[in-house]
């Protein structure tokens, strides 16, 4: 399980645990949903369930959990928090010392009779800088005297942000734009957190909730307010890059007390010395001639190390094997490992038990997973991943996330298949890992997405690609017994859709009642888009059983899309929903050929509403995979006009933001 | 026509009188003052203009109070107005002026930088580990140029308050790419057992061999001469006094006491000082270190050994 990863050689759980009881946390719940057997015979070993701890830890299971909005509602329904409470994801780890925080949040509800729902923790840290997350990157607008969030956006790497105007027209004089945040992922809640996801059955993580509240704040009048710390450390393990940045933190003692020679687990094992330049050495480690730990290092106990190695800026775990002649540079081993002579090791990840054999060299971000073995005199490319599990054995369902502890099952099916000797060498044992998602994911998110697919999230953690991923794969799995469900869906979503028409509904409670239709029928979130494409597109043609002539078409729908047009911006908010909304106008349209003329108006339409982006119709126009009939389509001389005077408008409007 | 009063230059600025060495900021000044000069009909130009110069001085020497090497060049320039034959006209005579102004600048200053660059290189051997002090440009020139050319070798930054002046050095060695360790005073002997030569930028240097330099130094010179580290002074010619002080209190700068006062959480304790009668804060900007505690003085002359500064001044003085 994810939370009981090393880091320095401590499994994450305990760097939260020990961070909130020294904070002065009194009673913790850790909420799991994957492995829990494993994460509460963990807990009960460690010395958190003592009978002496400061903190009693209460451990709550369910397989249920998806998401952090799951576990809060469940939080809600079983009552389980009266109070304001701390939300910390199980791989924070931070020296913060939350009281000074905690004080402000209380005094301001008191003032403000509870007005103020939660306190983001960030802290202060230079865009750029090694230790923040590319993927949880936010921009935010604060008023600089009350430390209120105004305005929360992920940046996604994009250079240009947009902020609306009310944010500066309103009657707050200091609003400040802040970009030098890293998120704590630490926040103090107030109990109409949980009954506010119970209400929002669709808030799915924090940053849901935050954005919910934003927009509803005029409506509900409740506030987000933060709080930013300079001088001490926090951060959340959310991906393998920041799995590096924040094992080199602790090693270099910026999450002072919890050094690694401090061992505050007092676990017997971990007793390390400090020396000059931050080496940590274990007990009975021995070290070879001429071997040299030049600085940031840290060896566990019982650990052998060759002679005339280099070593540097590295992890090594417990009963380690090192040969003569090796060179480690940023590499973590875990616990176990293996590595023979004239190995070269940059940057990597090495698991549990795995061996690396003489002459190979890993290039930055390999990752070897438990047990492989990487055979003599290879060189592994930058980023790869080897692990035992094959990819082509994806039709198990959840045996495919187990990890090497099952490998006695796995063998069975190996001696069938055999190793590629050209990815794992003559003597190793692996597959190599590619990410099924090829579409959007660069490099980096490839990686980190194989964090969301190898290992399910747990507790109160989740982020945004696991989300998607998640949401994705019980919909891929079982696709056959759900397409009735689908048909089903969109039926009622018709009637949904005409009762809203006939009765003048708002749309508010039109995408609730789209929301419990979803949660009804158990449908994913990318479906639920095409179905409402598809089924709005249709709605004309439903009113008039004779086939329509496209303006008439037109004259229709337009009116309709103007109606709904808060029902769509609800669902689409990232790009792949874009994408997702255009592929199924498009299908429409090639479904009902006398219609192509005016899916110019109807895009125009759409992008005037501001549904659709201007980027993500380019780039739907551009898709080179479509269809003949796509292609067809896409000739249309409506559309292709339309097109170029998209095109137009962008470099326009670009060129004014310039100005 | 009078010439209006220079600007108040860089080095009358309290905070800095190493990385602008007081010849650098002083001689634009000069320069401006000559080139604005014009002579007053029934006077000589040689006599009047050091008539001129001397308001001029008596008002630098007010802001703050003149360094060793400020001193050193207007002697120079002083000379060198009265050398002027009387025969020039105005004109030639500004010219003349001026370029003895550029060349001693250029001598003095830029080639000398060089010069003790270049020697100091030799001094520097691989898998060192050198220590410095402060902020000097000589020192940071000499660094960054031993990277360039190919030494591997590594620094460790010692710094002081109030100035923190090494938090520049710090920053120009890293952005060179040389790996540094970044210590404040308080941890050199936590830091010298590891350390192969202590490299040091002077102020000036006096007549007895003593180094004049910030405050702080003869510190370092002190503690390294108990591990046993040699220490190097880098210094121009340019900045060699006639004085002779034996210790640092009977001539020294003072600066802001203020800025002795720690910003510290809950309120700092000194706040009130000026209040309590007996209590006085003192701010030294230098300090001098004694000859036996420095083991090379590395000049554009060459490398010599403490004892023989007075010797150059003698030189010195022979040929002017």
């Amino acid at each position: 399980p994810r939370v009981l990863l090393p880091l320095a050689n401590v499994a994450m759980i305990d760097y939260t645990l020990e961070f909130l009881t020294a904070t002065g946390v009194e009673e913790t719940f850790v909420f799991c949903c994957w492995k829990s057997a494993e994460i509460k015979e963990h807990l009960h070993k460690s010395k958190w369930c003592h009978r002496t701890s400061p903190n009693k830890v209460r451990i709550v299971t369910s397989d249920l959990y998806r998401s952090l909005g799951d576990v809060l509602r469940d939080v809600d329904a079983k009552s389980l928090v009266r109070s304001d409470f701390l939300l910390v994801s199980g791989d924070v780890v931070s020296n913060i010392n939350v009281s000074a925080a905690l004080e402000e949040h209380r005094m301001r509800r008191k003032l403000d009779k509870n007005v103020s729902v939660m306190t983001m923790i960030f802290k202060e840290s230079s865009p750029g800088h090694r230790a923040r997350c590319q993927e949880d990157d936010i921009i935010l607008a604060m008023d600089s005297t009350t430390n209120r969030v105004l305005h929360y956006q992920r940046t996604q790497e994009l250079k240009r942000f947009r902020f609306p105007m009310s944010l500066f027209q309103s009657n707050i004089e200091t609003v400040e734009v802040r970009h030098d945040l890293l998120d704590c992922h630490i926040s103090i809640c107030s109990p109409q957190v949980a009954e506010l996801f119970t209400d929002n059955f669709d808030y799915q993580t924090r940053d849901d909730f935050v954005r919910g509240l934003l927009v509803n704040e005029e409506v509900l009048g409740n506030q987000i307010h933060m709080h930013v710390t300079a001088e001490e450390y926090g951060a959340r393990v959310s991906n393998l890059l920041m799995y590096e940045a924040v094992c080199s933190d602790i090693i270099r003692r910026w999450v002072y007390p919890m050094t690694p020679e401090m061992n505050f687990t007092d676990d017997e094992t971990q007793s390390y010395t400090h020396s000059k330049h931050n080496i940590y050495r274990g007990a009975e480690v021995s070290l070879g001639h001429g071997s040299v730990l030049d600085e940031n290092v840290l060896i566990g106990q019982g650990t052998v190390i060759g002679s005339n190695c280099s070593i540097t800026n590295s992890v090594i775990g417990q009963n380690c094997k090192i040969g003569d002649e090796v060179i480690l540079d940023g590499a973590f081993l875990w616990n176990g490992v293996h590595v023979a002579d004239h190995v070269e090791i940059r940057q990597s990840i090495i698991c549990d038990e795995a061996e690396v054999k003489e002459r190979v060299t890993l290039n930055p971000h390999c990752v070897l997973t438990s047990q492989v073995v990487v055979g003599p005199n290879i060189t592994l490319l930058e980023g790869t991943v080897i692990s035992l599990h094959s990819p082509d054995e994806e039709e198990e369902d959840d045996d495919e996330f187990s990890d090497d502890s099952g490998v006695n099952k796995e063998e069975n099916k190996v001696k069938l298949k055999g190793y590629n000797k050209a990815e794992v060498g003559s003597e190793g044992r692996g597959y190599l890992w590619k990410a099924e998602d090829e579409n959007e994911a660069e490099e980096e998110e490839q990686r980190q997405s194989l964090w969301g697919l190898t290992l399910n999230p747990e507790e109160e953690s989740e982020t945004e690609s696991d989300l998607s991923l998640g949401s994705e794969q019980p919909d891929s799995r079982t696709a056959s017994p759900l397409l009735d469900d689908i048909k089903v869906f969109q039926n009622e979503v018709l009637g949904t859709l005409q009762r809203g028409e006939e009765e003048n509904i708002s749309c508010d409670n039109l995408v609730l009642e789209i929301n419990s239709l979803k949660y009804a029928y158990n449908i994913g979130l990318k479906e639920v888009m095409q179905v409402l494409s598809k089924v709005v597109m249709e709605f004309p043609l439903q009113q008039l059983d004779t086939e329509l002539d496209p303006q008439h078409y037109c004259v229709l729908l337009i009116p309709l899309l103007k109606n709904w047009s808060p029902v769509f911006k609800n669902y689409i908010k990232r790009a792949s929903d874009h994408l997702d909304a255009l592929s199924a106008i498009e299908e429409f349209f090639l479904e009902h050929d006398g219609l192509h003329t005016s899916i110019a108006k109807v895009l125009m339409t759409f992008y005037q509403l501001e549904i659709l982006a201007e980027e993500m119709i380019l780039f739907w126009f551009s898709q080179r995979d479509a269809s003949d009939k796509g292609r067809q389509l896409r000739k249309n001389q409506q559309l292709q006009k339309f097109i170029q005077w998209l095109k137009e408008a962008e470099e326009e409007s670009s060129e004014g933001d310039q100005d | 026509p009078s010439v209006r009063p220079p600007p108040r230059h860089s080095s009358a600025r309290p905070g800095h009188p190493v990385p602008l060495p007081g010849g650098h900021g002083l001689s634009p000044c000069l320069f401006q003052v000559i080139r604005d000069y014009s002579t007053p009909p029934n006077e000589e130009l040689s006599r009047d203009l050091v008539a001129r110069l001397k308001p001029y001085i008596s008002f630098l020497t007010q802001c703050r109070p003149l360094s060793a090497s400020m001193g050193n060049a207007i002697k120079y320039l002083k000379k060198e107005i009265s050398a002027l034959p009387s025969t020039l006209r105005e004109e030639e005579a500004k010219g003349k002026l001026q370029g003895s102004i550029d060349g001693y600048v250029r001598e003095k200053i830029h080639l000398a930088a060089e010069a003790i660059s270049k020697y100091a290189f030799e001094k520097i051997s691989d898998r060192d580990v050198i220590l410095v002090y402060g902020c000097s440009s000589l020192v940071n020139r000499t660094l960054c140029e031993a990277h360039a050319n190919g030494r591997a070798f590594r620094v460790i930054v010692v710094d002081s308050r109030p100035r923190l002046e090494g938090r520049d050095t710090l920053r120009r060695l890293v952005r060179e790419g040389i790996r540094c360790t970044y210590v404040m005073i308080t941890a050199i002997s936590y830091v010298l057992p590891e350390v192969s030569k202590v490299l040091l930028g002077a102020h000036a240097l006096l007549a007895n061999g003593s180094v004049m330099s910030q405050v702080g130094t003869s510190q370092i010179a002190l503690v390294s001469k108990a591990y046993n580290v040699p220490v190097l002074v880098c210094c121009e010619t340019y900045k060699f006094c006639e004085r002779v002080q034996t210790d640092s209190f009977v001539s020294n700068e003072l600066d802001d006491p203020d800025d002795l006062i720690v910003p510290g959480k809950g309120g700092a304790q000194l706040h009130g000082w000026k209040e309590n009668s007996s209590l006085r804060l003192l701010n030294l900007v230098y300090d001098v270190t004694p000859p036996e505690l420095v083991d090379l003085v590395i000049t554009d002359l060459g490398m010599i050994p403490c004892t023989s500064v007075p010797v150059v001044l003698r030189v010195k003085n022979v040929e002017q």
